[in-house]
């Protein structure tokens, strides 16, 4: 089954990310239009859901990953100052 | 002029709005995310709560941006202090890690005069001492011991059965002690014993030293025998005969008991627990079964038998969780490690559930001939003849080749869940752990894909059902808290 995703909206490392999640569920070939993410979605043997129940999963673990590196590219610069604040006084840091 | 300032100031929106600070979010079921924050806390939220959150669009007279606030999700003009905090929060659960390894584990013997199918180790032949540690070996693995830097050291005799050797634990104590008597750490022992062997002179011996007595109960006597075959078929009633013979000699609180987890057990919880129970103990660690050992000899070890162990956990949890609000104290040590790291501001130093991971820095194991080994698991694989965690030798390698080598750093460095694929987005991963051994013995590579993952699966359906549970009741969360915080 095939799942679009506009590129103009998602970056492939939303895609990419998801993709990786749904390895034990399904195998998704992941190419590139123009203007468009298309990933084939196959159910992998040996598990209950549809095609159709996967591709909406895998809808949802899309937008999820997408909202995810919006947080990240947000919060890293904090992210970074928080961890070297934390470990420059543990002593776990090298000379 | 006012004391205070007026009410509306504290209402009029905040000039700058608000800051996200780092988070992760996971969904929890269909309709709630977990997000957790650097140090561990965590808020339960709605897609559209999250969405607005996120964007930063959420109204700060919501109850919601309250507590997101208090639990440091986002910064403020009114909140500065916020990263400071929580860098403290962080450095107080990594504290322990500069501790570097607390428990040594010393194979006193493998030999055994059970023959558990499911254990790789033992050799049934009780009367050669070729498995035997000798005084030389001990004496270099102490050397290594009290290299460690850790304030408190944790020596513990593990086997086969190491009151076979009963003499080498003797020797190893009190050598351990007279070093002690200049090193001045916090020094600890354990026996981990089947009981089956014990008599008056260790028990004497036992308390003269203070040492802990850890043994092994899998349940009533019919699933423990089968479990644990011995000449006699009477392993369960020795071990209720050591127990009590333990707890006089010694005390009540000086015997723990740990359960292994087999197919015979998946059908039994309540039974089990109820074991424990009568025997009075006051928890039992509901443990998953092991992918080393009997497992992987039985092919006993896939994706059903996980399903099938975590129904058995859960139906265990919350025959406990009842047992707590019908006013009866008892424990299970699993979620009490979990929810210690999801309401306290500490680490436990349960080895398999740290990242970096706990081999080697948390916990290290010497071999009866002096190979020493990243973990105990570590040595069931090499039994198993997969050497790649075994670190060195005690009589040919330095402290700095054993834990400085690439043996352990290779392992610890690629397995570190803060930058592992799935692991490096999870909202769980300030609970979890990595666990390079156990991704290494499944999946032949330190890091593992956490999708299919036991060691995922089960931890990740462990959180949701914590976090369910003390979401949906008041009780079951007050009685969390008190496990939470037992230290
Ligand atoms: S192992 Fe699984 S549950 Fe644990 S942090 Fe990684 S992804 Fe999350």
């Amino acid at each position: 089954m095939l799942a679009e995703f506009p590129k103009a909206a998602f970056t492939a490392e939303a895609i990419k990310r998801a993709a990786y999640v749904f390895m034990d569920r399904a195998d998704i070939s992941l190419q590139a239009t123009e203007s468009q993410w298309q990933c084939m979605i196959t159910a992998r043997a040996g598990q209950s859901f549809t095609v159709e129940q996967l591709a909406e999963a895998f809808r949802r673990e899309v937008l999820d990953q997408d909202l995810r590196l919006t947080i990240e590219a947000k919060t890293e610069a904090t992210r970074t100052a928080i961890l070297g604040l934390a470990f420059s006084r543990t002593g776990l840091q090298g000379e | 002029m006012s004391r205070f300032q007026q009410l509306a100031e504290f209402e009029r929106p905040l000039a700058a709005g608000y800051e996200l600070l780092p988070f992760h979010f996971t969904a929890l079921d269909d309709d709630n995310y977990v997000a957790t924050n650097v140090a561990g806390e965590f808020v339960v939220l709605t897609r559209p709560d999250l969405e607005a959150f996120s964007s930063q669009s959420l109204p700060h007279t919501s109850a919601l941006y309250d507590e997101l606030k208090s639990k440091h999700f986002l910064i403020d003009s009114d909140s500065d202090v916020a990263i400071d905090l929580l860098a403290l929060k962080l450095r107080t659960k990594l504290a322990p890690l500069a501790n570097f390894t607390g428990l040594h584990m010393f194979v006193a013997t493998l030999r055994c005069e059970h023959s558990c199918p499911y254990c790789q180790v033992s050799r049934a032949n009780d009367d050669r001492t070729e498995f035997d540690m000798s005084e030389a070996t001990a004496l270099k693995a102490l050397d290594l011991v009290f290299r460690s830097p850790n304030p408190a050291i944790k020596v513990e005799f593990q086997g086969g059965e190491p009151l076979l050797n009963f003499p080498l634990v003797r020797f190893v104590v009190e050598e351990a002690k007279r070093r002690n008597e200049a090193e001045r750490r916090n020094l600890a022992f354990v026996i981990a014993t089947n009981l089956a062997v014990i008599d008056d002179e260790i028990l004497d011996f036992c308390r003269t030293h203070a040492i802990l007595i850890s043994t092994s109960l899998d349940g009533p006597a019919d699933l423990h025998n089968k479990n644990r075959p011995r000449p006699g078929h009477d392993s369960h009633a020795r071990a209720v005969a050591g127990i009590h013979a333990c707890r006089s000699a010694l005390g009540r609180d000086q015997v723990a008991a740990l359960m292994t987890t087999t197919a015979g057990s998946l059908g039994r919880v309540r039974e089990i627990i109820d074991e424990y129970v009568s025997l009075d103990f006051d928890g039992i660690f509901l443990r998953p079964l092991s992918p080393y050992g009997f497992a992987m000899k039985t092919k006993f070890y896939r994706g059903y038998d996980q399903a099938r162990w975590l129904d058995f956990y859960f139906e265990g949890l919350d025959y406990i969780i009842d047992l707590n609000l019908s006013g009866f104290w008892f424990i299970e040590h699993y979620a009490a490690l979990i929810l210690r790291k999801m309401l306290t501001p500490f680490q436990p130093g349960y080895v398999d559930l740290i990242s970096p991971a706990g081999i080697g820095i948390g916990a290290i194991a010497y071999n009866y001939d002096g190979d020493v080994y990243a973990s105990d698991e570590s040595r069931m694989l090499a039994e198993m003849g997969d050497k790649t965690f075994c670190l060195g030798n005690v009589h040919t390698h330095s402290f700095e080749d054993i834990f400085l080598g690439d043996a352990l750093l290779g392992p610890l460095e690629a397995s570190f869940a803060g930058s592992a694929p799935m692991c490096s987005w999870c909202a769980f991963e300030p609970y979890c752990g990595a666990d390079p051994v156990f991704h290494h013995a499944t999946q032949a590579d330190f890091v593992g894909k956490k999708p299919l993952s036991a060691y995922c699966n089960r931890n990740m359906a462990i959180f949701r059902g914590l976090i369910q549970r003390m979401r949906s009741n008041p009780d079951v969360r007050a009685v969390f808290e008190r496990w939470a915080n037992l230290g």
